[in-house]
């Protein structure tokens, strides 16, 4: 999406390969960016080979297609750390010199990468990072368990855009030299928290995005950190968002996982008389 | 503040946030021309609003105030209740009728105090003002803030408009062909116009956009001067001022804006279509501004106002009592049929 959305507006061509066949809302999205988008195969590694083929093919007939990497490519690392650089201006503004901790996903680990370059660019190595990820899509857990990129067999989450079989090295490298504290949502409190924080602002997010927010959510945020931040010290959520996200698809997935969002009672308005 | 934190005044807190100016690839499509949005969704309190009435509000506390009084459980309340919040001073709401439990909810977690002052809004805000001379009769003092007709709330709105001319100078285009909004009591219109006149784009036509049933700004325009409506019959409440506020009447005989009407259907249809295409969910009033574009009818709209083919900056009001529920039972009863394009299988390539 973001690829085809760049190519649009640098005025060139873009070709995108996927793995399986996407929700309608998602291919209108593609199509109003007039990008190209084909079946690669059915998992990353054939649809990654598929591409590769494909630009050997192009290039054969005389055109040129550059590859773009989604994840393990240190131009991407590069700008993902933006956001960073911003927080730092944003969160002074509000009155804070530096947060407690940063909260964040991981799929292949580009964004995870790039937050850590970017925190240690202003000075904030010593802030750790959490690193959520969901249950049977968590090759980054695996690996800082093994302490080395470990790859998953298959991806049986339905947080599909943290579906990587294998993190790129980068984080695994990075987990050994700054705090990161790797957790594990399921899947049915991922969604619910997708629920829960459209309630709360309006923002409709991925379930990658729902298991950043299950560390807060879940009340376990200060049990994450424990002696790793100031109880009181400010958290900065990164909220991924994601655009292959429907409110439709997001409320099948969640009848099938028995998502119940329990709201809390409040009690009528009183009225008030004077 | 925690440890660690800077100290901070309270003329220093921002209260509201600079937020994006995003280009829309499926608006652009619709409209044939660039279509900017202006994510005043993004504001913490789910709305513009916090601009105006969080200056308001600054102003107050700056002055001493301890207690701020508004009468809206709309955005305005909304803005209020956080501003509220993050300057560490009290809040009391008055809102017009029961509101859903995820809006209460909201009012709950800022620490406001929300209270039903009245059936209609001149009651509900007559209630607001005994309140605070029973507070002043207790030694207390509360500060009232108007939900829309004030400078202040103007001059605080205004500032988005500062925010778009160098956003868009950094997507290459030094102003745009129209700026599309929408009109509830005019406070948003009367500060998106006077950023506009202080920014030099008063030759700029805004489009305010309004449903049928909520429509006190083309009343007042088509009659030359303020038009109190009988009563509020659209689902777009946040739109449901019964009068506009002097300020955008005089504004409308002295510069370009298009007043324009809109179904219920369709701007709650045109809410589903941007949570489709934009993963927000926004109020049906900002379905109403949205449908501007998404009709088609923009360039009808603007006709020989601004040149074919310039940007369209569409300012998302945004909006925090709608939830999806409320909204999905307000579709359904309105009868809003989603029709959606058929897009066909991927072709499978194999090399």
């Amino acid at each position: 999406m973001a690829t085809a959305y760049a190519a649009n507006r640098l005025g060139v061509k873009a070709t995108v390969f996927t793995m399986d066949g996407l929700p309608q809302p998602v291919l209108k999205k593609f199509s109003d960016l007039g990008s190209e988008i084909y079946i690669g195969g059915p998992i990353w590694d054939i649809c990654d080979a598929t591409a590769k083929k494909y630009i050997q093919k192009m290039k054969g007939e005389g055109k040129t297609c550059h590859y773009i990497h989604p994840f393990d490519s240190p131009a991407v690392w590069d700008g993902h750390s933006t956001l960073i650089h911003e927080v730092v201006e944003q969160l002074a503004r509000s009155g804070h010199c530096q947060p407690g901790a940063v909260v964040t996903c991981v799929g292949g680990g580009g964004l995870l990468a790039g937050i850590a370059h970017g925190m240690e660019k202003v000075g904030w190595n010593h802030v750790p990072i959490v690193a959520m990820e969901t249950y049977g899509a968590d090759s980054f857990n695996k690996a800082v368990k093994a302490g080395k990129a470990v790859k998953l067999e298959k991806i049986t989450s339905c947080a599909k855009t943290l579906g990587a079989l294998q993190v790129c090295d980068e984080v695994v490298s990075l987990a050994q030299k700054r705090t990161i504290l790797s957790q594990l949502v399921e899947d049915k409190v991922a969604v619910e928290c997708c629920k829960l924080f459209l309630r709360d602002h309006q923002l409709l997010v991925e379930p990658a995005c729902g298991a950043t927010l299950s560390a807060v959510y879940s009340g376990k945020i200060g049990e994450y950190l424990k002696e790793e931040a100031p109880v009181t010290s400010p958290i900065v959520v990164v909220i991924c968002g994601g655009a292959t996200v429907d409110i439709d698809t997001l409320n099948d997935i969640a009848d099938k996982l028995g998502v119940e969002t329990k709201l809390e009672k409040y009690f009528p308005l009183e009225e008030m008389r004077l | 503040m925690a440890e660690g934190d800077v100290s901070v005044k309270t003329e220093d807190i921002d209260l509201h946030v600079q937020t994006p100016l995003i280009y829309s690839a499926p608006l652009s499509k619709v409209a044939g021309r660039p279509v900017f949005l202006k994510l005043e969704n993004t504001q913490p309190s789910g709305s513009f609003k916090l601009r105006g009435i969080g200056h308001s509000c600054k102003i107050a506390v700056r002055n001493g105030a301890t207690h701020l009084v508004c009468s809206s459980g709309g955005n305005a309340g909304m803005a209020t209740a956080y501003a509220a919040n993050r300057l560490g001073v009290k809040a009391t709401v008055f809102t017009m009728d029961g509101l859903p439990q995820p809006v209460l909810k909201k009012f709950s977690d800022l620490g406001s105090e929300i209270y039903i002052g009245g059936p209609i809004w001149d009651i509900c805000d007559a209630t607001a003002k005994k309140y605070i001379q029973k507070m002043k009769g207790e030694g207390k003092t509360c500060h009232y803030i108007h939900p829309f007709d004030s400078p202040a709330v103007w001059d605080g709105h205004s500032t988005l408009i500062h925010e778009v001319v160098e956003q868009l100078a950094r997507s290459g285009h030094c102003q745009p062909g129209a700026v599309v909004t929408c009109v509830g009591g005019g406070g948003l219109l009367a500060g998106i116009a006077h950023g506009m006149e202080k920014v030099g784009w008063n030759h700029v036509p805004i489009v305010a956009m309004e449903t049928y049933g909520a429509d006190s700004f083309n009343k007042a325009v088509k009659a030359g001067k303020a038009v109190k409506l009988e009563k509020i019959t659209s689902c777009a409440k946040t739109l449901g001022a019964l009068q506009v506020c002097d300020e955008v009447v005089s504004l409308a005989q002295k510069r370009t804006i298009l007043s324009q009407l809109v179904e219920d259907k369709v701007a709650v249809e045109c809410c589903k279509l941007f949570l489709r295409d934009h993963q927000l969910l926004v109020e049906p009033a900002c379905g109403a501004t949205l449908s501007a574009v998404y009709s088609g009818k923009i360039g009808e709209y603007l006709k020989e106002e601004a040149p074919v083919t310039s940007p369209i900056v569409v300012v998302i009001c945004g909006g925090a009592t709608v939830d999806i529920d409320t909204l999905n039972d307000i579709a359904d009863k309105l009868g809003v049929e989603t029709k959606l394009e058929k897009y066909f299988p991927l072709e499978e390539m194999r090399l």
